[in-house]
């Protein structure tokens, strides 16, 4: 039984098809990808589709996954907010908007809101460190970060799910 | 002609041909690179940094392993800078793991330990990082112990490159960085087909054998090459022993047929002995079977095969193992055909060659196509055939086409296969009905490819008669599976069949005439007309007993039954319990104390495949001669010496009975 939908798991056949034949080692980060946002997270079941699906050894896959921390092998929150903490964040204050989220969000890093939410974690470098201090969701980032852009943004999530 | 090159190693002029590396020509040269990581049978990864050098003229290091060599190049191997990098590179994997020799089960013939002597390592300067990581237990054979691991990849590369079926991987990253199987489960739940080629090439104790450890170290070792006697691919290996005792078995270089790939049983299997050695004759006396001496119990066979010989009293019927090298086949075929006059003379497993050799009969004699075909074939239909059951090799070079070229396999077999996990379609058709399925394949290959003019009208007719409605109802297979299967075998450029014993074993010659219809359709008939269609049988020398004349056994009303197993692990069938219980009486040559010793009336000790020494012939004919390995057990005899004292004992009797 697929555990990913057809439109998903067409997706990955197309990213496939855009690299040579005999080259679909290619598309494994492509496809884990796709996999990731359908699925939510890679457990084994999607790792195996994702193998079957681009004719690879389960292994290939599995190595990627597990090689690259933006792929979620457990499960976790609605929102992932990874707070960057490294040097140039760290200078403007990225200490205190994790220290900030801990307390809104009454977790700390690492863990997941009971309402299943948010997972709050601790990053190293993000690569911006120009508009430090900064936090990811998903694929988005927030810059140049206050406490109170902090609770709009926590605000706005929330909404959102709300509306949904 | 390879373009010749000339270079400079160490200051030694050093000779080589284009497309070498620099280790290969230094290798060549007689001189020493260090190294860890490569091997050989492998593909070059340069990640362990051993064999670092550097060449004139370019500023940064380069690894030998991976650099071609250039007509003219300069190149330093060793000085005190690259013996520090080495030195620093060793004490680093050192201090990664644990690596405390005296408790590590391959001290002494381990890799990393010989670079660490040969580098004078006494101690490392770094701390130790010692992860807790906890050895792999589950494969039956072998043990994976992370904490020796170097990461090497020589695993990772063996399993993908050689075993065919790429199980192990990395996983994770930087100091969390281990080795995985599949999705990161347990070995023993794995894909591996456990053959062992993984541990062939690890160069530390990272892993090894779970048998081996405890006497294999490298001192007294002593190789010597082998046959698998399990099935007819001639897969050789090299047997280590140590104070004359098998200690494990290794891949061989050198094997013809198989290269260094080698499966479980050969590997493994063949050490476990399921029941103790027969090592004294014996002879039933008032019911029960007494330890005799030697001469009793040859006097005892020579009086049962005798009596027979008159025709009178009933005929004797011998079954010999197909395990056995020439030489001792034609022992026992000459003594029984010749000798004792007896007619029904066979193997055990006969019908596999039986069948074929019927179907020789009935539809002329075929050439079969060779590894070459297989090994190049785009898409491989199997019919009654399991390989990575009954054939392991053979099951793994078929993973390696699926996995590597995308080869599709189709999978025709009654019963539920083992290759099926590799194959892209299988049908499971009821047991008798394979025929219906053939006919059903040919039917619909004259449909999609328009063939019906290359066939006579009658034979066109039976072959449309068989639509896939009608398969799909005689043999309980999907209608669009037989389709589909028609399909891929018509758009593959060069497919072959491959039959094994769950086809012959039918005993329906009609079934291989089929499949050589299918390959000569579509024309899929080689230069000296072989048809792209290759039967195997199960025991090593099966082509063997062809060529000496084994030609089948009727056992119904058989005086005497003269059984020559050897180390052959007999399937006990119903049918064969019953024609032995029948028997007049049972003469039993057996290395085991085995089920078919309750049968018997006469036991002789026998040899085991590595007390055996001849020459084998394998499926596509090629006959491969090894000595013995190891002494039989004290008052076991050879084969050959039993069958001789026999026939020398049978004449003397007739001489007798003249006078
Ligand atoms: S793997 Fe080699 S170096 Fe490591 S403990 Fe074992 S023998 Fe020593
Ligand atoms: S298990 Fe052995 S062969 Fe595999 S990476 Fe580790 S040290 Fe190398
Ligand atoms: S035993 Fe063979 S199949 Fe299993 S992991 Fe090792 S190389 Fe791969």
């Amino acid at each position: 039984m697929p555990v990913l939908s057809d439109a998903t798991r067409a997706s990955i056949r197309e990213a496939a098809g855009q690299y040579p034949p005999g080259r679909q080692k290619s598309a494994v980060m492509p496809a884990l990808y796709l996999a990731q946002d359908d699925a939510g997270h890679l457990n084994p079941e999607v790792l195996r589709e994702v193998a079957e699906l681009l004719r690879l050894a389960p292994v290939h896959v599995a190595a990627v996954a597990t090689f690259y921390t933006m792929f979620e092998k457990a499960p976790h929150g609605k929102h992932i907010i990874d707070v960057c903490t490294c040097v140039s964040c760290q200078l403007l204050g990225g200490y205190d908007i994790l220290a900030h989220l801990e307390r809104r969000l009454g977790i700390k890093p690492g863990e997941t809101t009971p309402d299943g939410r948010f997972t709050l974690r601790e990053q190293e470098c993000l690569g911006s460190c120009a508009s430090a201090p900064v936090l990811q969701v998903g694929y988005r980032f927030h810059e140049e970060l206050t406490t109170v852009k902090v609770d709009a943004l926590i605000d706005e999530l929330l909404q959102e799910g709300a509306d949904g | 002609m390879a373009e010749l090159i000339t270079l400079t190693i160490d200051g030694q002029e050093c000779r080589g041909t284009k497309g070498m590396t620099i280790l290969q020509v230094a290798k060549e040269n007689g001189l020493d690179i260090p190294t860890l990581c490569n091997h050989p049978w492998l593909t070059t990864h340069g990640g362990c940094r051993m064999c670092v050098v550097e060449v004139e003229g370019q500023r940064r290091l380069v690894t030998a392993c991976a650099a071609p060599a250039e007509d003219g190049q300069i190149v330093v191997a060793h000085n005190d800078r690259l013996e520090t990098l080495r030195q620093m590179t060793l004490e680093l994997l050192f201090a990664e793991r644990n690596h405390i020799c005296p408790f590590c089960a391959m001290t002494g013939v381990c890799e990393l330990q010989d670079r660490a002597y040969e580098h004078h390592i006494t101690h490392t300067r770094y701390d130790y990082i010692f992860p807790v990581l906890t050895p792999d237990t589950t494969n039956p054979y072998f043990v994976q112990d992370h904490n020796r691991c170097i990461l090497c990849g020589r695993c990772v590369r063996s399993c993908y490159e050689i075993a065919g079926v790429g199980t192990l991987g990395f996983g994770h990253r930087g100091s969390q960085e281990v080795v995985i199987a599949d999705l990161g489960v347990p070995l023993g739940e794995s894909s591996c087909i456990k053959c062992g080629t993984c541990v062939d090439v690890c160069p530390t104790g990272a892993l090894f054998d779970k048998r081996a450890p405890y006497f294999s170290r490298a001192r007294g070792l002593e190789r010597k090459p082998s046959i698998c006697p399990d099935d007819d691919l001639g897969c050789a290996m090299n047997v280590v022993l140590k104070s004359g005792l098998v200690a494990r078995i290794e891949g061989w270089t050198e094997a013809p047929v198989n290269g260094p790939l080698l499966s479980y049983r050969s590997r493994y299997e063949i050490l476990n002995e399921p029941h103790p050695r027969v090592l004294k004759p014996r002879v039933r006396k008032d019911g029960e079977l007494v330890e005799v001496d030697w001469a009793e119990a040859l006097d005892a066979t020579a009086e049962l095969l005798a009596k027979t010989q008159s025709g009178a009293d009933g005929h004797v019927v011998g079954l010999c193992s197909t395990r056995l090298p020439y030489e001792t086949l034609a022992s026992y075929h000459r003594l029984l055909a010749e000798q004792c006059g007896c007619v029904d003379v066979d193997t055990f497993r006969g019908a596999q060659r039986a069948t074929r050799r019927q179907a020789d009969d009935l539809y002329g004699t075929h050439k079969e196509c060779d590894f070459e075909a297989i090994q190049q074939a785009d898409m491989v239909l199997l019919v009654g055939f399991d390989p990575c059951t009954t054939h392991p090799v053979l099951g793994a070079w078929l993973a390696k086409k699926v996995h590597h070229d995308g080869v599709p396999i189709v999978s025709i077999s009654p019963r539920t296969t083992k290759t099926a996990e590799l194959s892209i379609l299988s049908l499971k058709p009821r047991r008798g009905s394979e025929l219906a399925v053939l006919y059903g394949l040919l039917g619909q290959l004259i449909e999609q490819r328009n063939l019906g003019h290359l066939v006579d009208r009658l034979t066109a007719e039976k072959w449309r008669s068989h639509p896939p409605g009608r398969v799909s109802y005689e043999a309980g297979v999907e209608e669009q599976a037989v389709v589909r299967a028609a399909a891929l075998y018509a758009a593959a450029k060069n497919p072959v069949i491959l039959y094994g014993p769950d086809l012959t074993e039918t005993g329906n010659p009609t079934l291989i005439g089929r499949l050589w219809e299918m390959a000569q359709l579509l024309g899929h008939v080689g230069a000296s007309k072989e048809v792209m269609v290759r039967g195997f049988t199960t025991g090593a020398n099966s082509a063997a007993a062809e060529q000496i004349g084994f030609r089948g056994a009727d056992m119904e009303g058989a005086a005497v039954v003269y059984l020559l197993s050897g180390d052959d692990p007999v399937d006990l069938t119903p049918q064969l319990r019953q024609d032995l219980r029948d028997a007049g009486a049972v003469i039993l040559q057996s290395a085991h104390d085995g089920p078919l010793v309750q049968y018997a009336d006469v036991v002789l000790p026998s040899l085991k495949w590595s007390e055996r020494g001849g020459t084998w012939i394998n499926v596509m004919g090629v006959g491969q001669t090894f000595e013995a390995c190891t002494k039989a057990p004290a008052g076991i005899k050879p084969d050959e010496w039993v069958l001789t004292e026999i026939g020398e004992r049978l004449s003397a009797v007739k001489e007798a009975a003249h006078e």
